[in-house]
């Protein structure tokens, strides 16, 4: 287990280009496979600092999942870019590649921490990497946005997670994540909940509002980069974090006990709605996918705040479903921008018979967004409404059916646009490069694949609830 | 007795300590602060000292019994004695500085010096 | 043998300036030698004392074989083999970056007398780590101030003016402590540091003692330039040569905190200070407006050197706040930041002369260019600067932590809460010069990359493997430290 945690330190940070990276995605692969057939929940110290205080390693279902996803998104996102950046005449190959590979390595360090504090590391270790492919193109609107990225989300993590993560050492000694929780049941009601919001907007990552513009600003990037980062990556790393909090430090039991569900699960609601009203009103199609992805964020922390099995269970399922789905949309709006530089929603008339199979995988990732059967959304949506009824949320409940009609509302029009409407001019578009197509349809694919595959996860994410 | 000379001294502080933070003139703050140390001196000597006593040196080689009643503390002299070369040191040093203040500004005024020492880049 | 340590690693600096001052002139072939010898012998000497108190935890040297409270003992324990080791670590970078910075900016005819002085204040430096005798630390502040006044005068006309203000802060900020001295001398008839600390428990509620307390704790706040007596810091020492500034900026100011921890913590006791005076509130404020001003300061300017010195003026801020907590970790934090802050200024300030000297100048766009142009010297900064915000595992994290711990514990949230905007403030004061370079209009005649001398090379990146290495260390630190901290902490 400790060689196979070499490989992701090593391995995942090639500087060569593509070719590099492709090896390595399909090491880490391998590597997160065969930690799913050994993986043992050992701990293992790298270095210590003092009690309590070190950077270790363990390997839970839930990381496993997630490293899963992260690492085979991966191998295809180099895929995609190598089509997509030559496609589009991206300068600075090499160094993209390269901050690509860091940022996976250091998801890869927040899915295997065994403490708050390794979290930590690679959770700034990854803001710090990103930061130079959100500005990569190096021009203004970039730099703006770049920015903007950096203020949320340092100002997050150093404003408010780590005084929350140090104020949590203070109470109880160690920062190890233990799904008892190890906050002292003493603790006063107001310490929970403050230090609750410190964690939720501290993590800054999974978009709460209003701590979320730095989402729709960052869509300045290549598209490779806001597929996978901004997807599935980064924001991700944001959520998991969360659940990390709040199954690990703060613990299920404390939870129900002093009924904090509550806080979580409102602020989430409130995210949920707005960003999908939001998403309504906007007419860049990156941009739109950006304010559904704050959205479905808030679902999977609703999910995991409503602290029952079957809403937790959900709320994890859906980290999965959602990378997939989601990162077919981006896949699909990047490839309609190589292949015609359109980059607006009322620009696409028409354009899905020019490209049928890119609009064919954007209408599967967006029935997967959208909740609805064959695609695996349906099942991560199924749980979390019937965890949100069981919790004893109807308001929640309510929130997951308004919401999940609106992502319909925003998302439908786009295909009936792209396949019924008449294009104004005809131009000579066709489906190019091979790369950029295939990726789309292989998340797709997967995207259905995992209907049928869910029990499967599901029953990892079983073991964790109930282990 | 010592009142009096702890008082001197507490006058002698105070006005150094003015002298340096008022006085415009580069060398009377360097005055004000011989003045300063000069009240420390004292200051400190006049904690050593007693009624009657004298000088602490032996001359009579301990014949009868020395007693230390007799004697002026000889460690706050020998303070004061480190003390002073300091001082000097440093009001050397100080005014070697006021010397090429005045060699590259023509005046010891610390308002002339100012609004000489101006410049756009900085 | 082993308690000889203390006194080589104070007397070999000496002796190497006495040696300096008298071939200088007749062989300047061999000075920059001597120099070397000397600097490397009192490395050894200080690792030396490290590994003696690392299994003796302390070690006492007396003069003459005189014995305290009649003789001058040097007094070494854990934490002052830790600044022993950080100025000889911190002065040897420096030493190596002055073989070539100093040609820069000094006339060679000047460079006998500037090492003289040079190795003069590395001893002071060493000597207030080690004394155990009050009245020893005022001597020991002049000869540092003495021979610092030089070198920073050396700077050329306008570092004359400042210099002039800061003789006459230093010493005032010196006689105060001096004054503060005599009243304790007054009442308990010792300068003996233990013997005080013996002593002064039966009259804590005396007058004297509390006018003691007072002057000796401002005079001190003066000498390391907290805010508000920070005034006259900055303005000398952007004027000054690089290369005093590489041992002047972090050893200077640090070494005067560590001077009051000494004499707050040990000679008062902890105890006193929260208990009796009950100062603590007064105290934190101080810390924690040094903090805010400083980076105020640090947003507002665009020099690299200035900024440098605002940083400092804040980082002084967390070490009095981290003592005057009173709290086991606080102070643990406090004093490893006072190494770890020595070597992130020193590899600062050596950046910041290596862009000034290659390149020009060292306002932001000039810092900029040397992610192009200066590849180690980037290196360097950016892991410095992972150090000043705070990024795991630098050393700077860990300091800030254990701050950040003591002031939720003893409930001065004001003080954690400055530290973070601290923090924040470093991250967007690093992303200022980085963007300076990544959005940089390229045009066809960029210049290419230029080669640091070895002088420079070797020192940063040193001081940079060290950061990384001090923080990975941490854990060992901490034990190191933890058992030579004042008694009565929580």
């Amino acid at each position: 287990m400790i060689g196979a945690m070499g490989i992701y330190v090593t391995r995942s940070k090639p500087n060569g280009p593509a070719i590099s990276s492709v090896v390595a995605a399909i090491a880490l692969v391998a590597s997160v496979i065969h930690l799913m057939a050994y993986g043992a929940r050992d701990v293992v110290d790298v270095v210590s600092f003092f009690p309590g205080i070190s950077v270790s390693f363990f390997c839970d279902p839930l990381s496993l999942i997630f490293a899963m996803v992260a690492s085979s998104l991966w191998g295809i996102t180099v895929l995609y870019s190598v089509g997509y950046l030559n496609g589009a005449h991206e300068k600075n190959q090499p160094r993209f590649f390269a901050c690509v590979a860091i940022a996976l390595g250091a998801t890869m360090g927040v899915a295997f921490s065994a403490n708050l504090l390794t979290l930590y590391i690679f959770y700034e270790m990854l803001s710090l990497s990103t930061y130079a492919l959100v500005g990569h193109h190096q021009n203004d609107e970039a730099r703006v946005g770049a920015r903007k990225y950096l203020i949320y989300l340092f100002g997050g993590s150093i404003g408010l997670a780590l005084p929350a993560m140090i104020a949590v050492y203070a109470l109880t000694g160690t920062l190890s994540f233990s799904y008892a929780g190890i906050l002292p049941e003493v603790t006063p009601f107001p310490v929970l909940v403050v230090l609750m919001i410190m964690f939720l907007y501290g993590f800054a990552k999974a978009g709460l509002m209003p701590f979320h513009a730095w989402l729709p600003g960052a869509m300045v990037a290549p598209t490779p980069v806001s597929s996978l980062l901004h997807a599935v990556a980064v924001v991700k790393v944001g959520v998991f974090s969360i659940v990390r909090v709040i199954t690990g430090i703060f613990g299920y039991d404390l939870i129900n006990q002093v009924n904090l569900s509550q806080v979580i699960v409102y602020i989430a609601a409130f995210t949920v709605i707005v960003a999908s009203l939001m998403a309504l009103y906007q007419d860049s199609l990156k941009r739109r996918l950006a304010f559904s992805t704050i959205g479905q964020l808030a679902y999977i922390i609703m999910g995991v705040g409503l602290a029952t099995p079957m809403a937790f269970v959900g709320g994890v399922l859906h980290i999965v479903m959602h990378a997939f789905g989601k990162i077919t949309l981006f896949f699909c709006a990047g490839a309609i921008y190589v292949a015609t530089k359109k980059k607006y929603v009322s620009q696409l008339d028409g354009i899905g018979r020019q490209m049928p199979w890119t609009m064919g995988a954007f209408f599967i990732g967006s029935l997967s967004v959208i909740g609805l059967p064959p695609t695996g959304g349906f099942i991560s949506k199924w749980f979390m409404v019937n965890g949100a009824l069981e919790a004893g949320f109807p308001v929640i409940f309510t929130v997951y059916l308004i919401s999940s009609f609106l992502n319909a509302c925003y998302f439908l029009p786009i295909v009936y646009r792209a396949f019924f409407k008449n294009p104004a001019t005809m131009d000579d578009v066709a489906e190019r490069p091979l790369l950029c197509v295939v990726p789309p349809v292989i998340t797709a694919a997967m995207s259905v694949v995992l209907f049928v595959g869910a029990p499967f996860i599901i029953r990892l994410i079983q073991g964790i609830y109930y282990g | 007795m010592t009142t009096l000379s702890y008082s001197v001294a507490i006058i002698l502080m105070t006005m150094g300590l003015w002298a340096m933070l008022s006085k415009k003139n580069l060398i009377k703050k360097l005055m004000g602060l011989a003045i300063f140390q000069t009240g420390i001196i004292l200051f400190f000597i006049s904690m050593g000292a007693k009624e009657g006593a004298t000088i602490p040196i032996l001359d009579h080689h301990g014949y009868g019994g020395i007693y230390s009643d007799d004697y002026a503390n000889p460690l706050t002299q020998i303070l004061m004695l480190t003390a002073i070369v300091v001082g000097v040191a440093t009001l050397g040093l100080g005014l070697a500085l006021a010397r090429k203040i005045y060699a590259h500004y023509g005046s010891f005024n610390e308002d002339d010096i100012l609004a000489n020492l101006r410049e756009p880049n900085e | 043998m082993s308690s000889q340590w203390a006194f080589l690693a104070m007397g070999i600096p000496f002796f190497t300036a006495l040696i300096m001052g008298s071939v200088g002139y007749a062989a300047p072939r061999f000075m920059r030698w001597i120099g070397a010898t000397g600097i490397t012998l009192a490395v050894f000497a200080s690792i030396g004392l490290w590994s003696t108190v690392s299994t003796d935890e302390y070690v006492s040297y007396f003069f003459g074989g005189w014995l305290p409270p009649i003789g001058i003992a040097l007094e070494v324990d854990r934490i002052s083999a830790l600044m022993v080791l950080m100025v000889h670590g911190v002065a040897a970078l420096a030493y190596i970056f002055s073989l070539k910075a100093l040609p820069n900016e000094l006339p060679a005819s000047k460079h006998p007398v500037y090492y003289t002085l040079y190795f003069l204040l590395i001893s002071g430096f060493v000597a207030l780590a080690v004394t155990g005798d009050v009245f020893n630390v005022y001597v020991l502040f002049e000869v540092c101030a003495l021979s610092g006044y030089a070198l920073l005068a050396m700077g050329g006309k306008k570092a004359y003016v400042p210099t002039f203000n800061y003789v006459l802060m230093g010493s005032l900020g010196a006689c105060f402590y001096l004054i503060g001295v005599g009243y304790l001398f007054i009442k308990t008839g010792t300068l003996n540091m233990a013997h005080l600390a013996d002593v002064l428990p039966t009259v804590f509620f005396s007058r004297s003692i509390l006018t003691a307390f007072i002057l000796i704790t401002v005079g001190l706040f003066v000498k390391m330039a907290l805010f508000p007596f920070h005034g006259w810091m900055p303005n000398v020492y952007t004027k000054a040569p690089v290369s005093t500034l590489c041992l002047m900026a972090p050893l200077g100011t640090k070494i005067c905190v560590y001077v009051l921890l000494r004499v707050v913590g040990y000679v008062f006791s902890m105890e006193y200070m929260t208990n009796i005076l009950a100062v603590q509130p007064i105290m934190m404020t101080l810390a924690t407006l040094a903090i805010v001003v400083g980076t105020l300061y640090v947003v507002y300017h665009r020099h690299l050197t200035r900024i440098i010195m605002f940083i400092i003026v804040s980082e002084i801020g967390y070490m009095v706040g981290g003592i005057f907590l009173g709290q086991m970790d606080s102070v643990i934090g406090a004093v490893y930041h006072i190494a770890a802050d020595a070597l992130m200024t020193v590899t600062l300030v050596m950046v910041a002369g290596v862009v000034r000297h290659c390149l020009g100048g060292d306002a932001i766009a000039d810092v900029a260019m040397m992610f192009r142009r200066l590849p180690t010297t980037a290196i360097a900064f950016v892991i410095v600067c992972l150090s000043v915000i705070g990024v795991p595992p630098m050393p700077g994290f860990f300091s800030k932590f254990l701050l950040i711990k003591g002031a939720f514990m003893s409930g001065y949230y004001g003080f954690a809460v400055a530290l973070l905007i601290a923090s924040l403030t470093a991250v967007f004061l690093f992303f200022r010069f980085f963007e300076g370079y990544f959005y940089m209009k390229t045009d066809n005649t960029a210049p290419s990359v230029i080669q640091e001398p070895w002088a420079y090379r070797i020192p940063l990146v040193v001081a940079a493997i060290g950061l990384v290495g001090f923080g990975l260390s941490f854990s060992y630190w901490y034990g190191f430290i933890k058992l030579a901290l004042p008694l009565g902490l929580a």
